[in-house]
């Protein structure tokens, strides 16, 4: 107790240094004056009386030492006093502190941000119970090349599959679909999750307002409930508690909510959870007009979704889920293939497969970024030290003992590194928020995700950080105090190398980061290569201008291709009429995708293989709304519209794959998918009338494929694609074609409505551009490390030789061969670093294959480029030290030290 | 300083100063020193210097609390006093103290005894 007390009083002490120095002073001082009293009155002389007094106490300062050392603690106080000392050799250079800070921070910074986007992204993205036992399942056909297969089940195999694993704890069904929800004013189409009754306390997340889905709800004779998603809650339901309890229509059923799900839980990202009530039946195959009771309407198949027993690997449940689904596929030998396997996947990899290469780029660029920085700061902290050999080595001639020395240059270190980190957190914090605006739209990471900063890893970086520091801080200390103390104050520590040995180490550190420095500038290069190569395809059409749109129609109506035409004509006619409006024409799909596939047949012409195209429906002014050129023949006119003639105009990719020699103009065609249908013409011939030329029609990404494009009377999807060719701005019309669309007709629902730029920003070139920005600032951010690094070094070693310039220039060396001097030592180092970074980047780019396009991951423009590149900032970064070693005056070099 | 004079045994000096205070009420440090040596009947030498840690140490532990007081004699002066605490650990410490030296006086009667 007494103890702790006067360690409290220690540790108070070290605050009210003055004041307690103040007071033991005068305390001293009445000591010796009652002492000189005493001896006064002892019949000494004053002048005696007062040197005994003294010579009694022992010393006013010896006593005030002691006393000193036991009022504070002499340890901390020394600190204190290094610390203060080290912050201001710092201060008198700030370019050194700066430099080695903001080297520290971008490493710890960008460390940290994409470590935290990965793991939160994919390690660990779900809140779910246990996410990572959670695993799907895929019966693959082994006649296929690949891993995939089938992975929805029926709902009797869902059930077997339940009752007969032993691996799962649970298995859930879920399946997507979209239902069409009435808001009494007006029509949505909502993305609904039909989950199994034990689904919601599988995933084992509690409802945010109400109850989960439970298993009463599951029972066929049920009142059917729905439970909302947090995001559907607020857009459509105003955040309002009192949801609780009202209907909601969906697809003509009035349900119950009965609760609100938290905003992480978005299981497939849908809008609405409905239950699933099980059956073994199957539902009668005509859905269209069907006699089923609508609530009763749901799907018959489902995802499974397993959460493997604790202990069991994916690999061990394999093996007992072939043996489950082979049993069961005796009863529906109709859906298996004859010979198969069931792959299991964890559910994390099922989602984020695709992103996964790009991540590890991402990965392997932050380590480079970390590896940068750290050998920077040890770059400029070798550097210093060589620098400083002297004045350590007067500091321990003058009797500092070496231990205090280490302290003292750690101690820097250590400021500069908890400067670095505190920096470095902040841009973690800062560039995180950043870059979570640029993630593309969500979709490869899954959306339940919640990316925030990963706190143990930016410990862990941070530590790195200062290890380094420190290591590289203390390496040269333990070299300054060992070794003769003489040879380094006569050799002055400047001007000469030999003093000390890390000449080497730096030329290599420098060679390292302009490899490093190399790797990524070529992974950044080619993610732009690709980028530019995606965005200037020759889409064949112009897409700015346009607006686009899909208009999706309620399940209910099913509409007779001639109803559907007079329909879809009455939408052309009210946007048409609007101003600003150049033609609109109305499609099954936007470009750059083009309709749906079918197998043709054409007269006189006789094949072995299956002959596939595109196949769009399509009004008469889609060719001007999508700027088709004709190239010859006629384009569809508003006749075979409204008469549902039967012909096609087919684009230049299929005249030249069905017509290499002539003309497809007159010929006839046979679309098998029309076929299928119940509403259109079956065993119909096409005839050719016109041929346009090409446009993207299978995503940027691929080339054309052949594609026709009939009247679109002759069908009726439940859908439409709407394309609107503005003279205006075409963001601004959006609004006003929503409300023609509605005034026609307010139960069908818009998607996708947007400007057709948009649209393909969307699909196809946002994810590219995620790898651009990411990749491309990791490279920004080497670079100016990699300038940082290459011009500490050189303007360092041009500082150690100022003496030698000098006698040079002083025995008549030009200033322009002096500057050739030092510019090829450091182009020496830069094409060593070269040579290395290319075979490095070779490894790299390998990971980046299946996220470049139109460019080789070997592509030597790349690499010529980025070598370039490297060279001219490199010798950029030689240049200052290079001129202000030609610029040094031979009597002041002469006479420095 | 005559050589045949000892220095304070480790340790004790603590103790003397609390014994002291016990025995005069609130002291200052010349006054304790003066008072040590004294009663040491001149047999200890007393660098009166080595008084102030020590003192120092028994605040912080809270066994003596100081004050600024005018002197006797019209000095300013700081004064020491024994606090409550410092009257418990005085008697524990005596009471330790006069254990071990009983126990080390049977480690030297004389040899006929044993």
């Amino acid at each position: 107790m007494a103890i702790l007390r006067a360690l409290f009083q220690r540790i108070s002490g070290l605050f009210n240094k003055s004041q307690r120095d103040r007071d033991l002073e005068a305390e001293l001082q009445s000591h010796i004056q009652l002492h000189f009293d005493d001896n006064l009155k002892a019949g000494m002389p004053p002048a005696e009386a007062r040197r005994q007094a003294l010579l009694k106490l022992g010393g006013i300062e010896s006593v005030k030492e002691s006393v000193r050392d036991r009022g504070g603690i002499p340890l901390i106080e020394t600190l204190l006093q290094d610390l203060r000392y080290g912050l201001r050799m710092l201060r008198k250079n700030p370019g050194f502190a700066a430099a080695a800070v903001l080297t520290l921070a971008l490493g710890i910074g960008s460390t940290t941000i994409i470590f935290s986007i990965i793991y939160n992204g994919v390690v660990n993205p779900f809140p779910y119970t246990s996410p990572r036992r959670l695993t799907t399942f895929a019966v693959h056909d082994m006649k296929q090349a690949g891993d995939g297969g089938r992975v929805v089940f029926s709902m009797p195999e869902y059930m077997d599959f339940r009752a007969q694993n032993h691996v799962f704890e649970d298995v859930i069904g879920s399946m997507t679909d979209h239902v069409f929800f009435d808001k009494g004013d007006g029509s949505e189409q909502l993305l609904a999750c039909y989950l199994t009754t034990n689904t919601m306390n599988f995933l084992g997340v509690p409802p945010f307002l109400g109850r989960a889905i439970d298993d009463q709800d599951g029972q066929p004779t049920a009142a059917p409930v729905a439970v909302l998603s947090h995001k559907l809650w607020v857009k459509d339901f105003g955040s309002d508690a009192k949801v609780l309890g009202e209907p909601i229509v969906l697809d003509g059923t009035s349900r119950t909510i009965v609760g609100v799900m938290p905003p992480r839980f978005q299981f497939d990202g849908s809008d609405v959870f409905i239950p699933l009530v099980l059956t073994r039946s199957r539902p009668a195959p005509s859905a269209a007009g069907s006699s089923e009771p609508p609530e009763r309407r749901q799907p018959f198949y489902v995802w499974a979704t397993g959460r493997r027993k604790p202990g069991v690997t994916l690999q061990q449940s394999a093996s007992d889920l072939n043996v489950v689904v082979h049993n069961i596929s005796k009863q529906f030998p109709a859906d298996y293939p004859p010979n198969f396997t069931v792959i299991p996947r964890s559910f994390t990899d099922a989602i984020v497969a695709d992103l996964k290469d790009l991540l590890l780029a991402l990965i392997a660029a932050v380590a480079m970024v970390l590896l940068l920085s750290c050998s920077n700061v040890a770059n400029l902290l070798l550097a210093r030290a060589s620098a400083r050999e002297r004045e350590i080595a007067l500091r321990s001639a003058i009797g500092a003992s070496r231990g205090r020395l280490l302290r003292q240059l750690l101690l820097e270190s250590l400021v500069l590194a908890v400067a670095g980190c505190a920096v470095g957190c902040v841009l973690a914090w800062g560039g995180l928020q950043w870059f979570l605006t640029a993630i593309p739209a969500r979709q490869k990471i899954p959306v339940e995700a919640v990316i925030s900063l990963n706190f143990p890893c930016l410990i862990f970086v941070a530590i790195v950080g200062l290890l380094t520091t420190l290591l590289c801080g203390l390496a040269p200390a333990l070299h300054s105090v060992r070794g003769d103390l003489f040879q380094k104050l006569a050799g002055g520590g400047r001007g000469r190398q030999l003093g000390f040995g890390h000449g080497k180490l730096r030329s290599i550190l420098v060679v390292a980061e302009v490899a490093l420095a190399l790797v990524l500038l070529v992974c950044a290069g080619l993610m732009i290569r690709s980028f530019y190569a995606l965005t200037h395809v020759d889409l064949g059409f112009n897409p700015s201008r346009v607006a686009a749109a899909v208009i999706t129609y309620p399940p209910n109506r099913r509409l007779t291709p001639d109803q559907n035409r007079i329909f879809l004509q009455s939408v052309l006619q009210h946007v048409e009429a609007l101003p600003g409006v150049d033609s609109v024409g109305v499609s099954l799909e936007l470009p750059p995708y083009g309709g749906i596939q079918s197998d043709i047949d054409i007269t006189g012409k006789s094949h072995s293989e299956t002959w596939n195209t595109q196949l769009d429906s399509v009004s008469e002014h889609y060719f001007r709304a999508v700027g088709l050129r004709l190239l010859s023949g006629r384009l569809l006119s508003s006749d075979d519209v409204n008469s549902a003639r039967l012909v096609a105009v087919v684009n230049d990719s299929f005249a030249r794959k069905f017509f290499p020699n002539d003309t497809p103009l007159g010929h006839l065609v046979k679309f098998k998918a029309f076929d299928q249908m119940p509403e259109t013409p079956h065993n119909a011939y096409f005839e050719i009338v016109g041929l346009v030329n090409d446009v993207k029609n299978d995503g940027l990404d691929h080339p054309s494929l052949p594609e026709l494009f009939v009247p679109f009377s002759i069908a009726s999807p439940p859908f439409a694609g709407l394309l609107v060719r503005t003279n205006v701005e075409p963001q601004a019309l959006l609004a006003n074609v929503r409300q023609e669309i509605a005034a026609v007709d307010h139960s069908v629902a818009l998607e996708e409505e947007d400007t057709l730029k948009n649209f393909l920003y969307r699909y196809s070139y946002a994810q590219p551009e995620f790898g651009l920005m990411s990749l491309g600032a990791f490279a920004s951010i080497g670079l100016a490390l990699f300038f940082l690094g290459v011009f500490s070094v050189m303007a360092y070693t041009v500082s150690l030789q100022t003496q030698e310039i000098g006698v040079r220039i002083a025995l008549g060396a030009q200033r322009a061969s002096i500057l050739r001097m030092v510019l090829l030592r450091g182009l020496r180092l830069l094409v060593a670093g070269i040579c290395l970074g290319l075979v490095g980047a070779l490894f790299v780019a390998r990971l980046l294959q299946s996220q470049v396009w139109g460019v080789s991951f070997k592509d030597p423009w790349t690499f010529a480029a980025v070598s370039v590149t490297v060279i001219v900032v490199g010798l950029l970064a030689c240049l200052l030290p290079a001129r202000r070693a030609a610029a040094v005056d031979p009597m002041i070099a002469i006479r420095y030290e | 300083m005559s050589k045949d004079k000892n220095d304070i045994p480790q340790g004790t000096l603590a103790l003397m100063i609390l014994k002291t205070l016990e025995g005069l009420g609130p002291l200052h440090g010349y006054g304790i020193a003066r008072r040590i040596e004294q009663t040491s009947g001149q047999r200890l030498a007393v660098n009166y210097g080595t008084i102030y840690p020590a003192l120092l140490k028994l605040e912080q532990e809270g066994f003596v609390a100081s004050a600024w007081r005018q002197s006797e004699n019209n000095r300013r002066a700081k004064y020491y006093k024994l606090t409550r605490s410092g009257t418990k650990q005085l008697h524990k410490e005596a009471l330790e103290w006069n254990q071990a030296t009983a126990i080390l006086a049977r480690f030297f009667v004389p040899k006929e005894q044993s």
